[in-house]
């Protein structure tokens, strides 16, 4: 069998997020010819007619229900919706979002205000989860797999103006850009 | 004063931009400092400031003040400040990005295009490593009892103990002090400082006189008079 039919197969009984170095090492093939086969995969899911989907979180896979069939399958599974984000949680999960991973200062600074009430809670609601970087000492944030099922994206990367806003320097020369005109 | 509608605006940040909309301006330090007495204002009469997040107002407050007193007196600063003052700009501009994203955001929300998995089932659980619960084999619902009041027990041992109780000073405000100064001047044309003092129960107190009658001399409301060195100093209303 192929190796995308191989790696379909190992996602869907997995459930949950696989890492590509462990998809590498179930199917003895390199990271890089992983990556390949599970694009072309998620390629597959995007432009035919399947009920499927992939999705991408710092490069852990995972096979999900496809969006289309979203409230369908909710009222199969009589899943609950989640209750609405407060407007400091949204922005908070938003610029960890785009700019993840980011460490609580950066958030901080962003926001012009203490974080840790809304990181912990985020944290709670599994939307996001933390990482100890040693060199750094400092925890560093990161949105889940759960949040990209929640949006129905299939990686970070989908989110609207995802390059533009991911890079500090892009941020401030696009707004330098758009600033000039006006002087 | 303008009315400014507490309408939803999420820390300091969020406060400034919803200022600067609402007069319709572009985030430039010329308009920075034009807002800054308004900011100022907003944030002494907030009643609804977390308590924990107001030292955060109070910074981005100090940074426009900053900003202002810099438009105001520009020859006092040697351009080594300047860095500090974009930093607002650019951290405003930046935050005004993410709040449109975040707006963004919230719109896929509400497409509500969940994506599902597999609900997991109980022994599956254990499969992928996730907790499974597991008591001992030995358990019984009597054990459970005893450590439950064994629990109960401790805690109300803990409970006893009571904090250190401390009793904090009363509070003297400068408005207070000023307020009562000029209400005593109402009454008499000349008052004696050293009486004010007697009055005063706490050396903070004293200070907050002294620091009461400065303010009042500056805001022109009296003036002070001493005669010769340590002699009494005599406050009059100054008519104006």
């Amino acid at each position: 069998m192929s190796l995308k039919s191989q790696l379909e197969s190992l996602l869907f009984v997995a459930i949950k997020p696989l890492a590509v170095k462990e998809l590498a090492d179930l199917t003895s093939a390199k990271a890089k010819e992983v990556e390949t086969a599970l694009e072309e995969l998620n390629n597959d899911y995007q432009a035919g007619e399947r009920g499927l989907a992939l999705i991408k979180n710092n490069s852990h896979y995972q096979i999900t229900t496809a969006a289309d069939n979203s409230e369908l399958v909710q009222d199969f599974l009589k899943d609950e919706t989640s209750s609405e984000l407060s407007q400091p949680s949204l922005e908070a999960l938003t610029i960890i979002a785009y700019r993840g991973p980011i460490a609580k200062l950066e958030l901080d600074r962003i926001r012009g205000v203490n974080c840790s009430l809304i990181i912990r809670n985020l944290l709670l609601r599994g939307l996001i989860e933390e990482k100890f970087n040693k060199s750094k000492e400092e925890y560093y944030y990161t949105v889940t797999p759960d949040f990209i099922r929640f949006l129905g994206l299939h990686s970070v990367a989908d989110l609207p103006d995802y390059a533009q806003l991911n890079q500090a320097e892009t941020i401030e020369q696009t707004l330098a850009a758009s600033l000039n005109p006006s002087l | 004063m303008m009315e400014f509608t507490t309408e939803k605006f999420s820390g300091p940040l969020g406060l400034l931009l919803s200022l600067i909309e609402s007069e319709e301006l572009d985030i430039t330090e010329v308009n920075l400092a034009k807002i800054a007495d308004e900011y100022v204002n907003y944030i002494r009469q907030a009643a609804n400031i977390n308590p924990e997040e107001l030292a955060d107002f109070l910074v981005v407050a100090a940074k426009l003040l900053f900003i202002k007193s810099k438009a105001l007196l520009p020859y006092l600063y040697s351009g080594e400040e300047e860095e500090e003052l974009n930093d607002l700009e650019k951290q405003l501009r930046m935050y005004k990005e993410f709040i449109a994203a975040s707006q963004k955001v919230q719109a896929i929300i509400n497409q509500k295009n969940f994506l599902f998995l597999p609900p997991l089932i109980k022994n599956r659980r254990a499969q992928f490593n996730l907790p499974v619960f597991s008591p001992p084999p030995k358990l019984t619902a009597a054990i459970l009892r005893d450590k439950f009041w064994q629990l109960i027990a401790d805690l109300s041992e803990r409970q006893e103990k009571k904090l250190p109780e401390e009793v904090l000073e009363p509070k003297i405000n400068i408005e207070e002090k000023i307020l009562l100064i000029k209400n005593l001047l109402i009454d008499r044309i000349k008052v004696n400082f050293s009486k004010l003092l007697a009055a005063a129960p706490t050396k903070t107190e004293v200070i907050v006189s002294f620091l009461a009658i400065l303010e009042l001399a500056k805001q022109k409301e009296l003036i002070f008079e001493q005669e010769d060195l340590f002699s009494d100093i005599h406050l009059s209303r100054l008519d104006g």
